[in-house]
């Protein structure tokens, strides 16, 4: 009903004309020896995506001026990066907002030369983060009501300690998590539909964790036949499909070739409503 | 500001032979490891960010070119060179700080007016520039006198033919204009208008509102009268009850339309009828709320005309009662409509209006719930016993009056 009224109030608002401004910031690879980044995108669409040898990273910003204050502060001393979008405090322009325009957007480029501590909050609209290549120590990525890819299309260049991805009423996609080799994801999920990927190279004697907390919506994991998977679900009203997993004590199971596996994951789901579907695919040559 | 800009960088690139030496030498001691560009409404600017740490700015704002807090030349605001910074400021195939600094090269100078042709002069010349790192490809410098020449030759051109083409066609050109003449309409701006000027519409408003009520009212008296009166008594007599059915209904609107509507199509002879409950459904809810929301205002006038020792009921009473209820229920809006233009005051008032009208909707809503819409009389009046008639407590019929006592005498022992 609400959003039903908001939509309607949004439509018969006449929009006043959108102020687009840029802001455009680079820096070169000069020594750091990490780099901290924390980005806070409210709306739009959000890319972030590896940059050139040499290149320490590249903001490249489109916003509405009248609606969003950006801020991008690059701090020397302590090599952290922080991309900020405040809300200009204006009686009705957040109303005015084409907030399904893609016109506001964020491209960011990091550097694949220097371990990366990444931070990243998205509101609503449309994010593809590729972070393939880069050299991804921890990785946080918080999305509101948005329509969220995540992707590592190669191998992180180092050790990822922990990926923790909290979603809210959103659509998310995580590919080729394999290759992000943390020791440990979480998935925190509000409402939406969610799909793990967990197919990529991962290193011999990798054994890994993946927690999932749901609350209500569809979930699909994929996670590739090499792989040995336990999977520890605790459920309220949830159904779980775990095709051939077999029953390993109370509340668990695990793949045929756990025993043998040289690289592991365990698999702890937590749901509340909805539908889990656990499905092994071919791994890839 | 200048002196130091170019001995931090060597930056200065007009004379680049005669400071080769000297970039050489600076660019050892800093070199530029980042650039931030940045375009808005009133400025567009760039920084540079050199390896010491420190940040020198170029800034176009206002119709000056800044460098740091030094006015170094002037431009035209909205003309050629502010168009082409803010466009090299906004190019995103810039990728990094060495491709920034090569298309600041790259500026046009073909084209400018005078001022904007100085202006990027005074850019150039006042070291803004900076040089490239080697093994950059950097674009030539352009030739700025003769582009002022050239500027200069196409202004006396242009103004030998405007001149040429007046002198030729005036006496055509003025029959002309008179000929095609028309009446020249002058819009004068309105002033914006003070926030109190909102108070007279504010006023009408209200005034309009309790009209279009009244009118219900009145119309409702011929037909519904009896159906008011109850949900008015209920309102009087089970005030809490009313306000907290109308409460808890709320929520439950949007579930029983879903259900109407699923039990509809569910018996799927139904689903025809499903446009036509869904409008029912609605016109049944507008009328739950106007009509309880008449209730509320029949129960408060009646209240008024009762401590006034005025007849409630009978010929049009109803009708005046509800009208002066409404114009009390709506005399609660009076501060918001009157005060609602002083800041935070205004809106505190408004949404306190909001709130109680919102409360008296909810109560009325809740008693035409409660009474079936005004059918059922049931909560209407509290119980009470018919009131036995006086000769009936002290009688007894065919039995000879007790003899009464009081407590004193009884205990004397008289009651014996």
């Amino acid at each position: 009903m609400r959003i039903a009224l908001l939509a309607t109030v949004l439509a018969a608002t006449t929009a006043q004309a959108q102020s687009w401004q840029t802001i455009t910031q680079a820096r070169r690879v000069s020594g750091e020896e990490q780099l901290r980044v924390f980005v806070e995108h409210g709306a739009g669409t959000l890319r972030i995506h590896p940059a050139g040898s040499g290149q320490l990273y590249r903001v490249a910003l489109r916003y509405d001026e009248d609606t969003f204050t950006p801020r991008v502060l690059y701090t020397p001393t302590s090599s952290s990066l922080r991309v900020t979008m405040q809300s200009v405090d204006r009686p009705g322009n957040r109303r005015d907002f084409d907030w399904d325009d893609d016109a506001q957007s964020l491209d960011l480029q990091l550097t694949p030369d220097v371990p990366l501590a990444l931070s990243v909050r998205f509101g609503a609209g449309r994010a593809d983060v590729d972070l393939g290549g880069l050299n991804i120590r921890t990785l946080s990525v918080e999305t509101g009501a948005s329509q969220s890819q995540l992707r590592f299309d190669t191998p992180n260049a180092g050790s990822c300690r922990f990926m923790e991805l909290k979603v809210g009423a959103a659509e998310f996609r995580a590919f080729g998590l394999g290759n992000a080799r943390c020791d440990r994801i979480s998935l925190e999920a509000g409402v939406g539909d969610m799909l793990l990927d967990l197919s990529g190279d991962l290193p011999e004697g990798f054994n890994g964790t993946v927690s999932v907390q749901m609350g209500l919506g569809g979930l699909e994991v994929r996670v590739p036949e090499d792989l040995g998977v336990r999977l520890n679900v605790r459920r309220f009203l949830a159904s779980v499909e775990r095709v051939g997993f077999i029953a390993d004590g109370n509340r668990s199971w695990v793949t045929p070739n756990w025993n043998e596996a040289t690289r592991k994951i365990t698999l702890d789901i937590r749901a509340v409503f909805g539908g889990i579907e656990i499905v092994r695919v071919a791994t890839p040559e | 500001m200048r002196n130091c800009f170019l001995t931090l960088t060597g930056l200065l690139a007009l004379t680049s032979g005669t400071l080769a030496a000297q970039d050489a030498q600076v660019a050892q001691a800093a070199q530029v490891v980042g650039y931030s560009a940045q375009t808005a409404r009133g400025h567009a600017t760039l920084d540079l960010h050199l390896s010491d740490g420190t940040t020198h700015q170029i800034r176009f704002r206002g119709g000056e070119i800044r460098i740091g807090n030094e006015v170094i030349g002037q431009y035209t605001p909205g003309g050629a060179l502010e168009t082409a910074w803010r466009a090299l400021l906004a190019r995103s195939d810039l990728t990094s700080p060495d491709q920034m600094l090569a298309a600041l090269r790259t500026l046009p100078a073909e084209g400018l007016a005078e001022l904007d042709l100085a202006g990027l002069t005074a850019l150039y010349a006042n070291a803004a520039v900076p040089t490239a790192p080697a093994g950059v490809a950097v674009p030539p410098m352009p030739d700025l006198d003769a582009v002022r020449t050239q500027v200069q030759n196409a202004r006396t051109q242009v103004r030998d033919a405007i001149r040429n083409e007046i002198r030729n066609g005036i006496e055509a050109g003025i029959e002309s204009s008179i000929d095609n003449v028309s009446p020249q309409i002058i819009v004068v701006p309105r002033a914006a208008a003070p926030p109190i000027s909102s108070v007279p519409g504010g006023l009408l408003a209200l005034f309009g509102t309790l009209i279009a009520l009244s009118g219900l009212a009145f119309g409702t008296s011929f037909f519904a009268e009896r159906q008011i009166d109850v949900m008015a008594d209920t309102v009087q007599h089970s005030l809490g009850r009313s306000f907290f059915v109308g409460l808890f209904a709320q929520p439950l609107l949007i579930p029983a339309l879903g259900a109407l509507v699923i039990g509809l199509a569910l018996t799927v002879v139904g689903i025809l009828v499903i446009p036509f409950a869904v409008i029912a459904f609605f016109a049944l809810l507008a009328v739950g709320l106007v009509g309880g929301y008449l209730a509320v205002a029949r129960a408060t006038g009646a209240t008024f005309l009762t401590r006034r020792d005025q007849p409630i009921s009978g010929g049009m009473n109803l009708v005046k009662s509800t009208i002066i209820g409404l114009a009390i229920l709506m005399a609660l809006w009076l501060p918001a409509v009157l005060f609602g233009w002083v800041p935070v005051m205004g809106t505190i008032l408004r949404i306190a209006a909001g709130l109680a009208t919102w409360g008296l909707v909810t109560t009325g809503f809740g008693a035409a719930i409660l009474t079936r819409g005004g059918v059922r009389g049931t909560f209407g009046r509290r119980f009470a016993p018919e009131p036995i008639p006086f000769s009936r407590q002290l009688s007894i019929p065919d039995e000879p009056a007790a003899e009464r006592f009081s407590t004193a005498e009884w205990l004397s022992g008289k009651a014996k």
